[in-house]
């Protein structure tokens, strides 16, 4: 397997506008890295460049050290499964597995090994003869997997290869996916536009916006500690919820004030921000969903951190409940224990998680202390 | 030199070759003479040479009955055109993978070293998202199999044999709209295009004259990517500010300090829907006239 150096790439096209800027990442050998981003944020195209099928407008793309900007596609030992995958219709699961090594005139012998043991891995060994209408949605899936194993390439490139499959099969493929990388110890660059793909595939995920890397981190620490107001938002379903709040100075404590309420901040968080000079103005507070609690007993312990408001909406997903409400001309999502009383059009207080609480700056919208 | 490219192909398919001056060349009278002697040396049986022909829309009507007739091609049938068009000249392995996509009754004619069109023949009638989808698997196809960098275009399906002309003609449209005013979109509908068809029709000068008179101090390429998606989301939204804020991820009030700085700058306000017509119209001049 390999590894891969991206240095200050860029896409610009004729027209000027740039899809991708000064992209920096290295990947390691066996490294599952996910690009993720809103669309058009400049994700595929980055992949599209790494594959070869978009010209890179500057900078340096290096696979096992060798520099591969102006080398061809098929020459660089890379295998793509893309989102609108085709198999042949007239051929057998072994015939679509082998394809692409028949039209690059392999040896017989070399292309029976390869797809019987791609096969195996993908547990397909017993549809070989099948066509691909008799097959399911996630067996399908996995021949087209089959096609890129088969060529046991040095990088696996992977551009939304679950999109087109429903809700359930695409939490099952992935899980077939992450076991895949395991069983191939391969290096896969993966994109996706869903979060929570995101978060359950990658050991490491590079988040873009507008053609820009705004993070590269693990999952857990673009979650806890994200660097801007974007991954902040992006990260976590139901999203961080935001408000303006006026950093104040309250005799020895520092509070944030959010609407009519002044909510006190934990010190380490109020000696950043006074470190920082936030003192006296204007700054976005986030907080998670689950970092709201509208239990009594964290309502008593944490009286400095409460805001009331009226129920809007009562969601009850199973294990949790979310809660929707208006404060301080936001609307505002807490999830909290399916066991609460609150009903909608209830008056209920909150208590903030101010702990885990997260500051922004307001204009550059980068973090001031997670 | 077309003539160049006639004696190549002549030579290709018969081992005959001849050597011509510079002159002659460049002589409309051989290449005329030329693309003769390559016509009767293909004869009456080359289909492809035929279907050529018929997509540039260079045959009579007469010729096209006979050569139906000929090929034994239904008249009435539904069928979609699929112009592909690759970076690199197409090789072997691309042909492979298109025959081996097709679904019984494909149909595929190579125009040049650099453009393939597929025909489809087709049972029912295919919905817009279906052939959406049925292009984005032959990209994907040609991008994950052959390894080629492909663009792909269409037009609506046709019914009658006749309809194909417009149908390419439509696509080579779309193929060229495509590549100036969606930056790195590998599918291009022309029932899709929208304003840029339309607007791509008026003069140089008509452009220029709207973009003056309507943004006399604003260059649209000054603009930063995070406002163009901004105003691409916007639009996409029916300049719904909540769905916009939602999908990009930020807070209600930063898209509308996005918006309120964007007015500063051009002295139109997107939330009206003729400002934002104004501004729709003069980022595709814009474009367009560069």
């Amino acid at each position: 397997m390999a590894s891969i150096s991206l240095k200050n790439i860029y896409k610009i096209y004729p027209n000027g506008f740039e899809a991708v800027k000064d992209f920096n990442l290295d990947v390691e050998d066996k490294e599952f890295i996910i690009f993720v981003g809103p669309s058009g944020c400049g994700k595929s195209t980055t992949l599209r460049m790494i594959a070869g099928l978009e010209d890179i407008s500057s900078g340096e793309l290096t696979i096992d050290g060798k520099v591969m900007n102006n080398v061809e596609p098929k020459d660089r030992d890379i295998a793509m499964v893309f989102q609108n995958y085709a198999l042949y219709p007239h051929m057998t699961v072994y015939d679509n597995m082998a394809f692409g090594l028949k039209i690059r005139k392999m040896p017989k012998d070399e292309i029976d090994r390869r797809v019987q043991e791609a096969a195996k891995i993908l547990d397909l060994d017993k549809l070989l003869d099948r066509k691909p209408k008799a097959l399911s949605g996630g067996q399908r899936q996995r021949v087209a997997m089959g096609r890129a194993i088969v060529r046991n390439p040095k990088v696996f490139l992977m551009d939304e290869p679950l999109s087109n499959l429903d809700a359930k099969l695409r939490v099952q493929m992935r899980i077939e996916i992450s076991k895949l990388h395991d069983r191939l110890g391969a290096t896969i660059i993966y994109v996706t536009h869903d979060q929570t793909e995101a978060m359950t595939l990658g050991t490491r995920i590079v988040v873009m916006k507008d053609g820009v890397v705004q993070q590269i981190d693990s999952p857990q620490n673009l979650y806890n500690k994200p660097g801007n107001l974007f991954v902040a938002g992006f990260i976590g379903s139901p999203q961080m919820n935001f408000f303006n709040a006026k950093i104040e100075k309250e005799g020895d404590n520092v509070v944030a004030v959010v609407g009519q309420s002044r909510l006190n901040v934990p010190v380490a968080k109020a000696k950043a921000l006074t470190d920082a000079g936030y003192v006296g103005k204007e700054v976005t507070l986030g907080i998670r969903p689950e970092d709201i609690h509208d239990s009594q007993m964290f309502i008593d312990a944490s009286p400095n951190t409460v805001i009331e408001s009226t129920i809007k909406v009562y969601e009850l997903l199973g294990a949790e409940v979310f809660l929707y409400f208006d404060y301080a001309d936001t609307q505002v999502t807490a999830r909290v224990d399916p066991r609460t009383t609150a009903k909608m059009g209830d008056v209920v207080k909150f208590a903030l998680d101010m702990e885990k609480a997260h500051f922004f700056d307001k204009d550059s919208e980068v973090t001031i202390t997670n | 030199m077309e003539a160049l490219e006639l004696l190549e192909k002549l030579n290709r398919e018969t081992g005959l070759s001849f050597s011509l001056s510079k002159e002659e060349l460049e002589n409309p009278n051989i290449t005329s003479k030329l693309k003769h002697v390559l016509s009767s040396v293909r004869g009456n049986n080359d289909r492809d040479f035929f279907f050529q022909q018929f997509l540039l829309g260079q045959l009579t009507s007469e010729e096209i009955s006979a050569g139906r007739l000929k090929f034994h091609i239904e008249k009435s049938v539904n069928r979609v055109l699929f112009l592909i068009a690759f970076k690199s000249p197409f090789d072997e392995m691309s042909l492979s993978v298109l025959s081996s996509l097709e679904t019984g009754n494909d149909l595929l004619v190579e125009m040049d070293q650099h453009h393939i069109v597929l025909i489809r023949q087709c049972r029912g009638v295919l919905s817009e998202e279906e052939l959406y989808k049925t292009a984005a698997s032959i990209v994907d196809a040609l991008s994950t199999e052959a390894m080629q960098a492909v663009r792909i275009s269409y037009d609506r399906m046709v019914s009658e044999f006749e309809q194909l002309v417009s149908a390419y003609k439509h696509a080579e449209v779309a193929l060229h709209l495509g590549v100036t005013f969606k930056n790195g979109k590998q599918i291009h509908s022309y029932h899709d295009l929208g304003l840029e068809k339309l607007l791509y029709r008026i003069s140089m000068e008509d452009a220029k004259e709207y973009l003056e008179e309507n943004l006399p101090a604003f260059d649209f390429s000054t603009l930063d990517n995070e406002m163009r998606s901004t105003i691409k989301v916007l639009f996409n939204n029916q300049l719904n500010i909540a769905e916009t804020a939602k999908e990009l991820f930020i807070h209600r009030n930063t898209l509308i300090y996005r918006l309120d700085k964007f007015q500063k700058m051009t002295g139109l306000d997107l939330r009206s829907f003729d400002d934002a017509i104004i501004c729709k119209v003069a980022m595709i001049l814009a474009e367009y006239t560069k």
